[in-house]
């Protein structure tokens, strides 16, 4: 943690004055692992404060299934949000979860044939395929409207919000083993354009052996030549 | 002596031990060889067992896992939906979740849907299995190259609805993992169909495996070999021939490492041996030692002894055997020392007398010419010269007696013992320092004076004689044998002239050696003829006639050259070869006689030459009478001349056998009359006709009155007796005119001619007959 934010922060929050009467934004972050690398896809919310103005709900969102992946990988939606899976392979998919946040099945099934879920409790849900193995997925269910997803640098903002008592971030990414909290007070200069925030885990390397099986190389090379 | 008895018994003994510890370490190393491949074979069969388990286990748990997929709900559902996108992601999905090399899809009746692999050699097998049951099954197959353990697993939803089979590569993995279990290196060989042989192996070992070839229990029989060679031994095992797949394996293990278990034993028995060897060495050392050391010592002993030297005793400790035998040595040496000193005692003294022998005697006389050539002293030769008389009157055993006391007086008179020795029976020896010629007579005296007194033995005295003969050195002898040799001449001297004592005189050796060596070659004359005979003609001038020849013996020697009468025949005589040259003489004069009476000299007689020898011998007489009368010999045909000696030796037998003669008729005449000493008396009754007067008086008759006066008062006197008269050495005319006028009756001399050999004689007679008085008269 560096000292220098936290006292960035603090004189920020004197300068506004008092903070539970005002709406504030926060200058866009950039989250680096402890390598330095851009954090891309990482989930930022901002807890203990109140949205400045609340969006409506969308209809649906899409957690699409492409050449045996979910797209996106991760999503990030507002609790009570119906989340449609369509199966844009050729194989067919057997979606699940058993998050606590949210428990689902979607047997194998194909194109649209999926009806859609509904994400009523906040919390991560964790996305898998019952016959690949490799495909995992997230769906982060957060509880206001206050939270961003870093872009490919690593860059997010937030909206603006009222800040109630002592409000906090909560940084998530699949490779941390735990959710990274930080108040907002201990944020230095707030008034900066970027505020940098290093997270304590490394990036995930992505491992070549995870890419698509040799036996399916194999299998599929079996099919083309005998039919 | 090549070897010493301390290192042969060395090399018998580690020879031997060495011998033995390279059995045992044979034997061992054999039976650890045989242990360790036996242990080797058993470790190979166990790890057979663990690998057949290992295999079927590992299949076991490969259906186990097949099957717990193939029942999952979400795989069956997949298969079952039946569409190739869903199949394809849901086995190789599934596949990778087992881990899974390969996989098959088969539909019930056994057709292949979909496959990693080429699997239709195996195809055959496969629809065998499915055939026959509905249940998982597993084996072992050969696809792309590689050996895999396929198992098949039915999908069933819930009827059967397909075959799906996962394939695990049978790779190095692998076999490093079965290797941990079994502890042995493991080879898999396979071929599938027409393909060259391929190996997966835990091995570093080489394996051509182009070169393995035919039956495929030859290949892994090939291959056993080579693994061999690299010292790894080998089980061999096929695990599948069927349609043209071929697989097996071979577990290997490391012969040395077999026996390295065995090395530390190895090594403790070489150190064992070493140790043995080396204690062995000491061992044997020592004891080869304690018995060639006291050896040594007795060979040096005995060496020494063996030289003569007694001195040393052979003094070897301890009490064991070699003691006991250098004690004997001792004892042996001590014994050798004793009997050598009496040996050479009795070798060196005369026993009798306890004097030094010859041999001593002359062993020192020797040593004293050669050690001091240049210091004189005399050898005094002392004979007893009665010592045979008084042994043949006393006996022997008194002589005996006396003899002994004899030689103590000498003893005491030189005062050194062993100067005084006894050489024979009745001769001693004395060795007397310092002494000359000057000293000579004074000292002879002093030895003489000690047989003054008479010897005493019991109740007899017996008066003992001893003569005397001496020779000083050096300048008489300078070694034994001369000195020997002429103390013999000295004292034969003192005996020839009566005396008791005779110093050697310079020459006498050298004549009596001459002496022994003209002595000598006359029998070999005598043996082989090496005479001549020269005839010197005798004149008479009474009857004017060649009367009669001298018959005078020449001998020519090979070795000594012409020698003459005068002195062989007296050598002669002194030896008794005389006679024998007389019966020669007598026989080819006679024969010669015959000869010229047969050539015109009728008349001419020979007159021979009689030693005083041949006179003394009855036996020559009576021969020499039974010659004349076998040849008949009558009147002046035969003259024997004899000298006065033959009557001074033994007047008697000389007159008896002259006697004999003259009454047999033979002319006899005195020869070198008026020399002798011959009496007149004796002239009187000697039977003889004629008397010779000698040379000497006859040679210078001419010029010498004396000799004038003599011959003529001779040839009176000889008238008066009735003996013709023959003058001799007649050397002129008027020698001849004086005898004449004298009334000599025959001549004889170089006037007339020398003594001549008979062709000479027969010339010069013919010369004179015809020349007459150019010789008779100036």
């Amino acid at each position: 943690m560096n000292k220098g934010w936290l006292t960035g922060v603090t004189l920020m929050a004197a300068l506004l004055g008092p903070v539970s009467l005002m709406a504030a934004t926060l200058p866009t972050l950039h989250l680096t692992d402890q390598g330095g690398q851009d954090v891309g896809d990482a989930v930022v919310e901002l807890k203990g404060a109140a949205a400045v103005a609340v969006p409506p709900l969308p209809d649906e969102a899409i957690v699409d299934q492409v050449d045996i992946a979910f797209v996106p990988e991760i999503a990030v939606i507002r609790a009570g949000t119906k989340v449609r899976f369509p199966n844009s392979d050729e194989t067919r998919h057997h979606v699940y979860s058993f998050s606590e946040a949210k428990t689902f099945e979607l047997q194998l099934y194909k194109g649209n044939d999926a009806p859609p879920v509904e994400f009523d409790q906040a919390g991560l849900v964790a996305l898998g395929c019952n016959i690949h193995d490799s495909m995992r997925g997230y769906i982060y269910v957060v509880e206001g409207s206050l939270y961003g997803q870093t872009d490919a640098s690593g860059a997010v903002t937030l909206p603006a919000f009222n800040a109630e008592q002592s409000p906090y971030l909560v940084i998530w990414h699949p490779d941390m083993e735990v959710p990274f909290q930080l108040a907002i007070t201990d944020l230095a200069d707030a008034d900066a354009d970027r505020l940098e925030i290093q997270l304590p885990f490394e990036l995930s390397v992505d491992d070549p052996a995870q890419s698509p099986s040799n036996l399916y190389d194999r299998l599929q090379r079996y099919q083309s030549d005998g039919n | 002596m090549a070897i010493s008895f301390r290192t042969r018994l060395l090399l018998i003994f580690l020879s031997l031990l060495g011998l033995t510890l390279a059995a045992t370490l044979w034997a061992v190393l054999r039976a650890t060889d045989d242990n360790a491949r036996a242990g080797a074979n058993r470790e190979l069969a166990v790890a057979e067992r663990v690998f057949d388990t290992l295999l079927v286990d590992n299949s076991r748990q490969l259906t186990d896992r097949t099957t717990l997929l193939a029942e999952d709900f979400g795989f069956k559902q997949a298969i079952a939906t039946n569409e190739e996108g869903t199949i394809l992601s849901v086995l190789a999905n599934h596949g990778d979740r087992i881990g899974a090399d390969m996989i098959v899809l088969m539909d019930p009746a056994g057709e292949v849907l979909i496959s990693t692999h080429n699997i239709d050699a195996e195809l055959a097998e496969l629809r065998e299995s499915i055939g026959r049951r509905q249940q998982a099954f597993s084996v072992l197959t050969l696809a792309d190259g590689a050996p895999y353990q396929l198992v098949m697993v039915p999908v069933q939803a819930p009827q059967l609805i397909a075959w799906v089979g996962m394939g695990f590569i049978m790779d190095e993995a692998l076999l490093e993992r079965f290797r941990g279990i079994t502890g042995t290196n493991i080879t898999l060989l396979f071929r599938g169909g027409e393909a060259s042989v391929q190996a997966f192996t835990t091995l570093d070992a080489d394996l051509p495996l182009d070169s393995l070839s035919g039956d495929f229990s030859d290949v892994l029989g090939q291959a056993t070999d080579r693994f061999s060679e690299s010292g790894w031994l080998s089980r061999q095992g096929v695990l599948k021939d069927r349609d043209g797949q071929q697989l097996g394996m071979l577990l290997s293990v490391s012969l040395q490492e077999a026996l390295a278990a065995y090395d530390s034993l190895r090594n403790q028995i070489l150190a064992i041996a070493a140790i043995a060897l080396l204690l062995a060495a000491l061992a044997t050392a020592l004891i080869a030692g304690g018995i060639s050391r006291p050896i040594n010592a007795l060979v040096v002993a005995a060496r020494r002894i063996a030289r003569g030297n007694y001195t040393q005793p052979v003094a070897l400790q301890g009490n064991n055997e070699f003691a006991v035998l250098g004690d004997t040595l001792d004892n042996m040496q001590t014994a050798i020392q004793e009997r050598e000193r009496h040996i050479l005692y009795q070798a060196q003294h005369d026993l009798l007398t306890g004097l030094p022998n010859r041999d001593e005697l002359g062993r020192v006389l020797s040593e004293r010419l050669s050690d001091q050539p240049e210091a004189p002293f005399g050898v005094i030769l002392l004979q007893l010269s009665n010592f045979d008389d008084l042994s043949d009157v006393y006996g022997l055993s008194v002589m005996d007696a006396v003899l002994p006391q004899v030689a103590s007086r000498l003893a005491d008179r030189n005062g050194e013992l062993d100067r005084v020795g006894r050489i024979s029976t009745d001769e001693f020896l004395l060795l007397i320092d310092g002494l000359t010629e000057t000293g000579a007579t004074a000292e002879a005296e002093r030895y003489l004076a000690l047989f003054d007194d008479a010897f005493r033995h019991d109740s007899l005295e017996i008066k003992v004689e001893a003569r005397l003969g001496m020779v000083f050195c050096p300048q008489q002898a300078s070694d034994y044998e001369d000195l020997m040799r002429r103390t013999h001449l000295a004292i034969s001297e003192a005996r020839h002239l009566g005396h008791s004592f005779a110093t050697y005189q310079d020459g006498q050796d050298e004549r009596h050696l001459r002496r022994i060596t003209v002595t000598n070659r006359l029998q070999h004359a005598i043996a082989e003829g090496g005479f001549q005979l020269m005839f010197q003609p005798q004149y008479s001038l009474e009857h004017q006639r060649m009367r009669s020849v001298e018959v005078l013996i020449r001998w020519n020697d090979p070795v000594l050259g012409r020698m003459f009468p005068d002195e062989f025949i007296p050598l002669a005589e002194q030896s008794g070869d005389i006679t024998l040259i007389t019966d020669w003489v007598f026989d080819e004069s006679i024969r010669q006689m015959r000869r010229w009476q047969a050539d015109g000299y009728p008349d001419l007689g020979i007159s021979v030459n009689l030693s005083a020898k041949d006179i003394l011998k009855d036996s020559f007489v009576d021969s020499l009478l039974g010659r004349i009368e076998q040849h008949g010999l009558k009147g002046e045909e035969l003259i024997l001349e004899v000298t006065e000696s033959a009557m001074m030796a033994d007047t008697e037998r000389a007159l008896k056998n002259l006697k004999r003669l003259y009454d047999a008729g033979v002319e006899l005449a005195m020869d070198d009359f008026g020399t002798g000493f011959s009496s007149l008396a004796q002239l009187k009754s000697m039977p003889v006709h004629e008397l010779k007067i000698d040379k000497a008086f006859i040679l210078n008759l001419a010029d010498d009155e004396d000799d004038q006066c003599i011959v003529r008062s001779t040839i009176e006197m000889a008238q008066q007796l009735k003996l013709t008269v023959l003058a001799e050495g007649v050397e002129n005319p008027a020698s001849i005119a004086l005898l004449e006028q004298m009334g000599c009756h025959c001549i004889q001399g170089y006037c007339l001619a020398k003594a001549l050999p008979y062709d000479e004689l027969m010339d010069w007679l013919a010369t004179f007959n015809e020349q007459r008085e150019t010789f008779l008269r100036a």
